[in-house]
């Protein structure tokens, strides 16, 4: 009864298993057409805004229905699914990246199906248009766009005895209102302050200061980067100066003290000017309608130019989809007037087209006239396949460039290599010869083959010699047949296929390509990043692995004594350490928080400084340790398993010899405990050289292994190569130097265990 | 009891009541962050004690003029507001469906294929068992990051690519650390039982399954356990594979919720709260089980 029972339960398991595998078959609709739509715009309110659009589209299209789905992360989900052959129909996509999916012919070219919709470029406002252009080609349309303004507030102005009806024109009088407005407390502490170049929306604003001194970051033909353009360095070289004024942990500090919706540091007017989005507008509007802002364009310098920058989303049709003309209906519906008017209004975002942005709503207020205006002089980020990486170099150069750690012409050099390097890259790849699978195929499986076959042809003999072995030899073979599978599917196999891939150049868009040394190449002498990561992991190694050990086994030795209530002492610290990883990242992440973390509440209560933590690179790794120590329950609970192992007689003895606490500990327990020391040692090390998932949490998307790269780790960089660049190669050629680092390692401490005499410990 | 060791014995307790405050307010501070407003979370000094039972509650009061002087300044009035967000605005009893069904065939391969490689491992005697079992230990060593980039073009080429079968097929081809923890409790089972089956004429899984898997169940609950943590706790794996809101997993999901709702600390910290229950749950049932799993691994080892 019970077997049938558990059968039964079993069998319901599987069905709701294929079931939820195929997660798209439940339907709503009686639809004929079902296409799959990717949302990347997930917060509120454009996420209402889709559904919005999606709910009209569908109610006025009976025979069509769209599934929309909000999906966090696109930039590696959407080439993951490309990849993986499981797109979706249509996408929202960030237009800037566009660029490098179409050269890897992973999103439809869109030419000729626009043309024949009827969707002209007249339409649209210029710089969103642009962004979807790759080599005179369209390949995807603009949802919407945001410009960036200077929001300011009157209020402040005041105060510091600033004529509020006259914000600041150029850079110098930035500079100098932010000065005025900027106000500490006794202790030194910022509470207010004017404009910090390094805060609002998008990250980098290297890109429009740089415009705004007239530089450029491509060739006309897009074959070079220019990022070693002098005015570039200019507007880096004065972000420097200015943020100089500051130190840039208060800044941090100060920073993270605000919070979402209404407790933004503008909204709660503790910041004079800001450079902002569109979007804040309406969060003005909303949290904090008793504001006194002004808005205003973004001040540019004296001998440059009034620029400001673009950026957002279009739609993009992925490869492989069944039904073009349903989709580009869709799209067609989602870019004309009367969609993109509802969705500029509900989103609180500017249309792109431009006849829906002349509508009343936009140009009769004033607020929203100035986005109209502004667009005439807004620019957008170079049109390039290597757009992602740039965006990532520029992150890092205007980090560590405004932050003083790295000189800014040196950073700016290594982003430019960087880029450039993408870009050859990427022009030289049709000119190598593609893998020919099936000779290393036939050979790699003609030599395990035989050698397996030779092996085996000598076990046979041995077997076929006795009765009574033979069937527990064959059991033998045949219930180890799963490791035997396990092994050589996902280990051996792997690791050869790894070899031949670190040799290539290799998208998983198009058939890999021999490139001879150049990943390696690249990684030893040309890649400070792989460097850089390799640092970060054995910092992290170094350090966490002889905190938790001694940790651990400090818990371990006090739990080891005759305590009261020993198992709930031990149930105590033991729990966090079953706590899922990424839970405890996050949880982490508040305690850490500049305001009201606990640490910094706790170092506040007794007087010391606070400190930015993560968001700082002196303090970020070691935040991770202090993390990581929070775990040591596990291996106190080996240690305690171990010291039972340790002979009480050999402690009663040295007693009876008068040897102290210490002496105790040096000579009998630490001796007895070698063998559980050295396997926890071993076991750490692995484990810390794998550490991604709280570095990978505590970053953002945008920001992968910021600040400074400083939480950039091996595994980390690895992932971010093969999966949000598709350089399966060259993270190929970084597993393979993981590999040999890791052999390396073990082998010496093994070495250490056999000098010591514990060569048999692991076994 | 001499001085020293009354000594020792309060520098003990010392440290252990040091290293427990450590350890327990981080919790105490995560569950009081869960269960204030927003407007509450981020106010300095931070409010400490619950004073009312309701955020409605300390509003009103405090408008009126009610909350005395220390309430104002360090109480909040407890809001549950958070949970019910992280349950609706967040597609919970999706991704716990996932993450169950997942753990729940990771559980069944791992028991499955494991304890019949631990069996051939530790009780068969066959020419090659060394040497495959050394090549097995050997990739205990080896991070799976390694070969994450050919597994996941394999995977791909097979066209599982957001299906929960990249995550849970692996898990009936035997993992090292599962065959490893098997073996060593096998080992200690008296060749005597098995020679017997065998004069019997029993088969080999007979044998298997009639006399070694019920010996060993405190072993096979171990294994049991700690293959549905590790399943509920993967991250790495249902990050690359899984692409739909419909397929993701709770860890993916949470990370998701970070990226969403980055400064929404109460609810970030509701859901996190949500999430770890049932690990803490599972724990205070199996206790017993899970220190021993940890014990076997460590000492013979």
């Amino acid at each position: 009864m019970k077997v049938k029972f558990g059968f039964a339960l079993l069998l319901l398991l599987l069905l709701a298993f294929v079931h939820s595998s195929k997660a798209f078959a439940a339907s709503e609709s009686e639809a004929e057409v079902k296409i799959q739509f990717w949302n990347q715009l997930f917060n509120e309110p454009p996420r209402t805004a889709v559904n919005t659009l999606v709910e009209g589209f569908n109610s006025q299209h009976p025979t069509i229905y769209v599934d929309v789905l909000h999906v966090p992360q696109m930039e590696q989900k959407l080439l993951t699914a490309v990849v993986g052959r499981v797109p979706p129909d249509v996408a929202i996509f960030d237009r800037f990246r566009v660029a490098g999916y179409a050269e890897r012919g992973a999103f439809m070219r869109l030419t000729e199906l626009a043309e024949e919709a009827g969707i002209q470029k007249e339409d649209f406002f210029e710089a969103p248009w642009n962004e979807c252009v790759y080599k005179g080609e369209l390949y995807a349309l603009p949802l919407q766009t945001d410009v960036r303004i200077l929001y300011y507030n009157k209020e402040l102005f005041r105060e510091a005895g600033l004529d509020p009806e006259k914000p600041p024109q150029n850079w110098e009088e930035l500079r100098e209102y932010s000065r005025i407005l900027t106000k500490r407390d006794d202790e030194g502490r910022l509470v207010q302050t004017g404009f910090i170049p390094a805060f609002g929306y998008g990250n980098t604003w290297l890109y429009l200061f740089g415009w705004q001194k007239g530089a450029k970051y491509l060739s006309e033909d897009g074959e070079r980067a220019t990022l070693d353009d002098p005015k570039l360095l200019e507007a880096l070289t004065w972000v420097r100066d200015f943020t100089a004024e500051y130190e840039i942990d208060d800044i941090k500090l100060f920073l993270t003290g605000g919070g979402a919706r209404e407790l933004d540091p503008f909204l709660m007017g503790r910041v004079g000017m800001i450079g902002e989005e569109v979007y804040m507008l309406a969060r003005i509007r909303r949290y904090n309608p008793d504001l006194d802002y002004g808005m205003a364009p973004l001040p540019w310098p004296k001998d440059g130019q009034h620029a400001t920058w673009s950026g957002g989303y279009a739609m993009v049709i992925p490869e492989g989809t069944e039904h073009v003309e349903e989709v580009m209906e869709f799209i067609d519906y989602i870019v004309g007037v009367e969609a993109q008017l509802t969705f500029g209004k509900v989103a609180d975002s500017l249309p792109a087209n431009k006849i829906a942005a002349s509508d009343s709503y936009f140009t009769g207020d004033p607020d929203w006239q100035i986005f109209v205006d502004e667009m005439e002089y807004s620019l957008n980020r170079p049109v390039t396949p290597a757009a992602g990486i740039m965006w990532d170099e520029m992150r890092w150069a205007w980090e560590v460039g405004s932050a003083g750690t790295v000189d800014p012409k040196d950073a700016l050099e290594r982003a430019q290599n960087n880029v450039q390097f993408e870009l050859d890259r990427i022009a030289e790849k049709n000119s190598l010869t593609p893998v020919k699978w099936w000779p290393i195929a036939l050979i790699m499986g003609g030599v395990i083959f035989v050698l397996l076959g030779i092996r085996l042809w000598g076990s046979w003999k041995k077997i076929r010699k006795s009765s009574l072995l033979r069937s527990e030899a064959y059991a033998g073979y045949a219930f180890s047949l799963p490791s035997f599978l396990g092994l050589l599917i996902f280990w051996i196999g792997p690791i050869i296929v790894a070899i031949i891939y670190s040799f290539c150049h290799y998208d998983v868009l198009s058939p890999a390509r021999w490139s001879g040394l150049q990943n390696y190449e690249r990684l030893l002498f040309d890649d400070p990043l792989f460097w850089k990561s390799l640092y970060n992991t054995l910092y992290f190694v170094v350090f966490a692995v002889p905190t938790s050990i001694i940790g651990s086994l400090g818990l371990a030795l006090m739990l080891n004594q005759k305590i009261i209530g020993r198992s709930v002492w031990r149930t105590l610290f033991y729990l966090p350490a079953i706590v899922p990883l990424v839970a405890l990242a996050m949880l982490f992440m508040w305690l850490f928080n500049g305001q009201n973390g606990l640490f910094n509440v706790i170092l506040d209560a007794v007087g010391l400084p606070k400190l930015a933590w993560l968001s700082s690179p002196d303090s970020s790794k070691p935040s991770l340790i202090i993390m990581n120590m929070w775990t040591v329950g596990a291996g106190m609970v080996i240690f305690l398993a171990g010291l039972q192992g340790v002979p009480r007689q050999l402690h009663e003895s040295a007693m009876i010899d008068g040897a102290g606490v210490i002496n105790r500990f040096w000579h009998v327990t630490i001796p007895s405990l070698l063998p559980t020391l050295f396997f926890m040692v071993i076991i750490n090390t692995i484990s810390s050289f794998q550490i991604f998932t709280q570095a990978f949490l505590v970053t953002s998307v945008s920001a992968p292994g910021a600040p400074e790269n400083s939480l950039m780790f091996y595994v980390f960089y690895l992932f971010i190569q093969g999966f949000t660049y598709f350089n399966m190669g060259y993270a190929s050629a970084m597993a393979w130097i993981m590999f040999i680092i890791v052999v390396i390692v073990a082998l010496v401490q093994f070495k250490v265990a056999k000098r010591l005499g514990y060569e048999d410990v692991i076994r | 009891m001499n001085f020293e060791s009354k000594f020792q014995k309060f520098i003990t307790y010392a440290m252990l009541f040091v290293s427990a405050v450590i350890f327990i307010v981080p919790f105490f501070w995560i569950m009081q962050t869960s269960l204030k407003p927003d407007n509450q979370i981020l106010s300095y000094p931070p409010k400490l004690v619950p004073v009312r039972s309701s955020a409605e509650a300390y509003d009103a009061d405090l408008k009126a003029g009610e909350l005395s002087e220390f309430e104002e300044k360090w109480g909040y009035g407890v809001t549950w507001d958070n949970y019910r967000r992280a349950f609706t605005d967040f597609p919970f009893v999706r991704y716990l469906f996932n993450t169950t069904v997942i753990v729940f065939f990771t559980v069944l391969g791992n028991l499955i294929s494991c304890s019949m490689v631990a069996y051939s491992f530790a009780c068969l005697r066959w020419p090659d068992r060394n040497a495959l079992f050394l090549l097995v230990m050997a990739t205990m060593l080896l991070p799976y990051q390694i070969t994450l980039i050919p597994v996941f073009i394999l995977f791909r080429n097979l066209g599982w690519i957001d299906t929960l079968l990249p995550l849970v097929v692996p898990q009936f081809l035997a993992p090292p650390f599962f065959v490893f923890l098997l073996r060593q409790f096998f080992i200690s089972i008296p060749s005597e039982m098995l020679e017997a089956g065998r004069i019997d004429g029993a088969s080999e899984w007979r044998i298997l399954t009639r006399v070694v898997l019920p010996l060993s169940k405190p072993a096979l609950l171990t294994v049991g356990i700690f293959s549905a943590m590790f399943a509920w706790n993967d991250f790495l794996g249902p990050l690359i594979y899984l692409n739909s809101e419909e397929s993701k997993t709770l860890a993916i999901g949470l990370q998701s919720m970070v990226s969403q709702y980055g400064a929404e600390w109460g609810l970030l910290m509701a859901a996190g709260v949500v999430m770890i229950v049932p690990v803490l749950m599972l724990f205070f049932f199996a206790q017993r089980y899970f220190i021993e799993g940890i014990t076997l691994t460590g000492t013979k080892g």
